[in-house]
């Protein structure tokens, strides 16, 4: 029996099922049997959001729990065993669990990733941020805009972990030159909860963009040109209610300036530029990544290999630099969270052919039939509740396959839906200290820097800005989006 | 993740240079300190005087002279000085002390002097020194002598200060290679640490830091003292065999060294060793 089957960015093709005629993805399956697999995928959101708790890294949580729905799943006869056969009538032996990894989003992070690493040793990160900061003159709140707008670009172009890094590590360095070290707090966290604004700003920005824009099928320039004003706006509240909270201020007097201006000056922005030529390599490398992110839907051979293609090939002409030593850059990178992605897709294809998917769909579709706008903020601010205290990925990984699964629930029928999902589980990571991995860097530095910081002591500090953040984001996706 | 906001803290920070700040001491009381009696006393006073001329021609300095007593208390001895409040204080080795051999170390009197006070402490040789002549007969060349020179601008300029025209301002920053080598061999014996990257990096860092920080002091004086001569060596080293071979090479020499650590306790480390070990020549202690 022919059917049509979509694989990872668009690619369609039709394949046909050979073998046992009870395993087509159209099974019957007992609501005990649902049931059993919900339970299994409760216990492991539990165990992720007790991640600090167990001690245990999230790749080897959902490793545990891909082992068992697998197990459970093959007992059960719930899985499509059997040849598979591509378009050209090739017949092809793939293990069960591979076809429900979506290797499109590995491809993307694994080679941003590599490229963003090699990129960074060219010191470019460094001296854009140097610049930036003998250029506020010492000023804290000029210092404080700079390093925002910063926080915001790199996190759109990095990843949130990374900006939060670089520009959490130059604010430790510079306020502490300035004789500054009372506004660490302030600065620290304004730049927390700015990486998950500007991880809003581009489809690559953050892990959740990826997988929900993906299943969208929302091109890099769409998604820049739908998110971006909310960016600009909620950037500029974001600073704004911040000065006022930690009383961020300019310098008042000429010798308050001439002195802040001498102390910056004395950063030099070209130390960490091990050479001129691979600086500039890597501004020209940069700048044609984003123009092919940009334009990959609609070049020839890019738009039929993809975006994930894109991110690797660039990781591989930036690895050219460093072609006798590839070896640190494939050990830098984060492998915990690339087998967590791995193992969590996993995961969601067992439940998705145990039901448990249609089943929480169920449950969603009470909130779509509020309507595009009633639905819509809900499912902005549940997902940005959930994922306050659960990880905001498979939060948007098991609502982006529910959304595309559901009848009238495409995103050319009901965009803000997705959109809610993409604002709420970026914007739920700035309500805890654990709900986003950028925050969670942000108190790791805030804590480096002996500044107290508990978990309600930042619920209690992040709250106010993470409520406002959402009440911009209801507005803008149901009056805009919808 | 630790490791890579460590990363990035080392690159701001290596970005981080301390500045120099041309900023030469106002030197307008001069103390001249000896316990010898009249003449003497006369004599090595007229002699200072020309010496300290020689490296600022046309300067106005008020100048006090005490020939003392040997003083019966350390308080008395620093209030006697502290009175007059002075820029600077010259004194010769081994002042008030029974005997006046150099190599057993500057003086008990010489040593409290330079704890008790921040005023620095000019020390030349015993006008009965065979090397009196030599040592204060012009100030012309002034070598910084110190172990690692980043930030201590405090030193830079009042070593300028005493650089004559004909003179080069010696910028020294001798690491230690027994204290580099100690370290090493520790690290040596750290297996998550890999040894010779450790050795090869730690060296270069050091370097670059007297580098860059020497640097920067030159383009300053380049713009305000265009007609001042600067040199600098950088090196890890055995300090006293490599200042010994320096200052074979040249005649009028002013060491000038920070004369108090970190903890600000006196004649410590390079210091102290320095002073005894080149007792025929004129030191500043900072």
């Amino acid at each position: 029996m022919p059917i049509l089957i979509t694989l990872g960015s668009g690619l369609t093709c039709l394949m046909f099922i050979a073998g046992d005629s009870s395993l087509h993805t159209e099974h019957t399956v007992s609501g005990n049997v649902t049931a059993l697999f919900g339970v299994i995928l409760a216990l492991m959101v539990f165990c992720l959001a007790f991640e600090e708790k167990l001690h245990a890294k999230k790749s080897l949580i959902t490793g545990i729990f891909a082992v068992i729905s697998l197990l459970f799943a093959t007992a059960l006869n719930l899985l499509p065993f059997g040849e598979t056969i591509n378009v050209f009538g090739e017949k092809l032996k793939l293990p069960i669990y591979i076809p429900g990894v979506d290797w499109e989003v590995i491809a993307i992070i694994v080679g941003a990733s590599i490229f963003v690493d090699v990129t960074s040793k060219s010191g470019l990160f460094s001296w854009i941020a140097i610049k930036l900061t003998k250029k506020s003159g010492g000023d804290p709140m000029k210092l404080l805009i700079y390093y925002s707008l910063m926080t915001v670009i790199f996190s759109a172009v990095l990843n949130n972990v990374t900006a939060m890094i670089i520009i959490g590590s130059l604010t430790g360095v510079s306020l502490k030159k300035l004789n500054r070290e009372n506004k660490l707090l302030g600065f620290l966290m304004i730049e927390g909860l700015l990486t998950n604004v500007g991880g809003l700003l581009t489809l690559i920005s953050s892990v959740p963009n990826i997988i929900v824009g993906n299943l969208a099928g929302i091109t890099f320039v769409e998604f820049f040109l739908k998110a971006a004003p909310f960016v600009i706006a909620t950037t500029a509240v974001t600073l704004g209610l911040g000065m006022k909270i930690f009383k961020i201020e300019r310098l008042q007097s000429d010798h308050e300036r001439n002195a802040a201006q001498e102390l910056v000056d004395s950063f030099d922005e070209n130390d960490g530029i091990p050479s001129r030529a691979f600086f500039r390599y890597s501004i020209v490398l940069f700048s044609l990544l984003i123009l092919c992110f940009s334009t990959q839907s609609v070049l020839p051979l890019l738009k039929q290999l993809g975006m994930g293609f894109v991110a690797l090939m660039f990781a591989f002409i930036a690895l050219l630099k460093y072609r006798h030593e590839v070896n640190k850059f494939y050990t830098n990178i984060d492998w915990d969270l690339i087998i967590f992605f791995m193992t969590l897709f996993v995961v969601i294809n067992v439940m998705e052919h145990a039901k448990v998917l249609e089943k929480i769909g169920e449950g969603i579709t009470i909130l779509t039939s509020l309507g595009t706008h009633g639905g819509g903020a809900t499912i902005l601010w549940a997902s940005g509740i959930a994922s306050a205290v659960t990880d905001n990925i498979p939060l948007s990984a098991m609502l982006g396959k529910i959304l595309n699964t559901l009848p009238e629930t495409g995103y050319s029928q009901t965009p803000g839906f997705w959109w809610s999902v993409i604002f709420g589980s970026n914007l739920g990571g700035n309500i805890t200290p654990i709900g986003s991995a950028s925050t969670v860097v942000a108190v790791t530095m805030m804590h480096k820097y002996q500044i107290k910081m508990s978990f309600a002591g930042f619920v209690s500090k992040a709250f106010i800005f993470a409520f406002v953040q959402l009440v911009i984001a209801t507005f803008y996706v149901v009056l805009f989006l919808s | 993740m630790p490791d890579r906001i460590d990363e990035f803290e080392s690159v701001f920070r290596s970005a981080d240079k301390p500045a120099f700040h041309f900023d030469p001491p106002k030197i307008e009381k001069l103390l001249l300190l000896t316990d010898l009696k009249t003449p003497e006393a006369q004599q090595f006073e007229d002699r200072l005087k020309k010496f300290i001329d020689s490296g600022e021609p046309g300067g106005t300095f008020s100048w006090k002279s005490i020939h003392a007593e040997k003083p019966d208390t350390r308080t008395a001895f620093i209030q006697t000085i502290e009175s007059f409040n002075p820029d600077l204080i010259i004194t010769h080795r081994n002042l008030f002390d029974d005997f006046n051999n150099a190599h057993f170390g500057l003086g008990v009197f010489v040593e409290v002097l330079t704890q008790s006070t921040d005023t620095p402490v000019m020390i030349v040789p015993r006008l009965s020194h065979p090397s009196f002549e030599s040592a204060t007969r012009k100030l012309e060349d002034v070598m910084i002598v110190k172990d690692h020179l980043a930030g201590d601008n405090r030193l830079v300029n009042w070593a300028i200060h005493f650089v004559n025209d004909s003179g080069i301002l010696l910028f020294t920053n001798i690491e230690s290679q027994l204290e580099f080598e100690r370290y090493i061999s520790a690290i040596s014996r750290i297996p998550s640490i890999e040894t010779a990257l450790a050795k090869e990096e730690i060296q270069q860092e050091l370097f670059k830091q007297a580098n860059d920080y020497i640097r920067r002091c030159q383009q300053v004086l380049a713009n305000v003292k265009p007609n001042l001569k600067t040199e600098a060596i950088i090196e890890m080293g055995y300090p006293l065999s490599t200042y010994r071979k320096m200052l074979s090479q040249s005649q009028h020499t002013l060491l000038v060294i920070e004369g108090k650590d970190e903890k600000q306790v006196a004649m410590r480390g390079l210091a102290y060793t320095v002073a005894i070990e080149f007792s025929d020549i004129a030191v500043l202690l900072i």
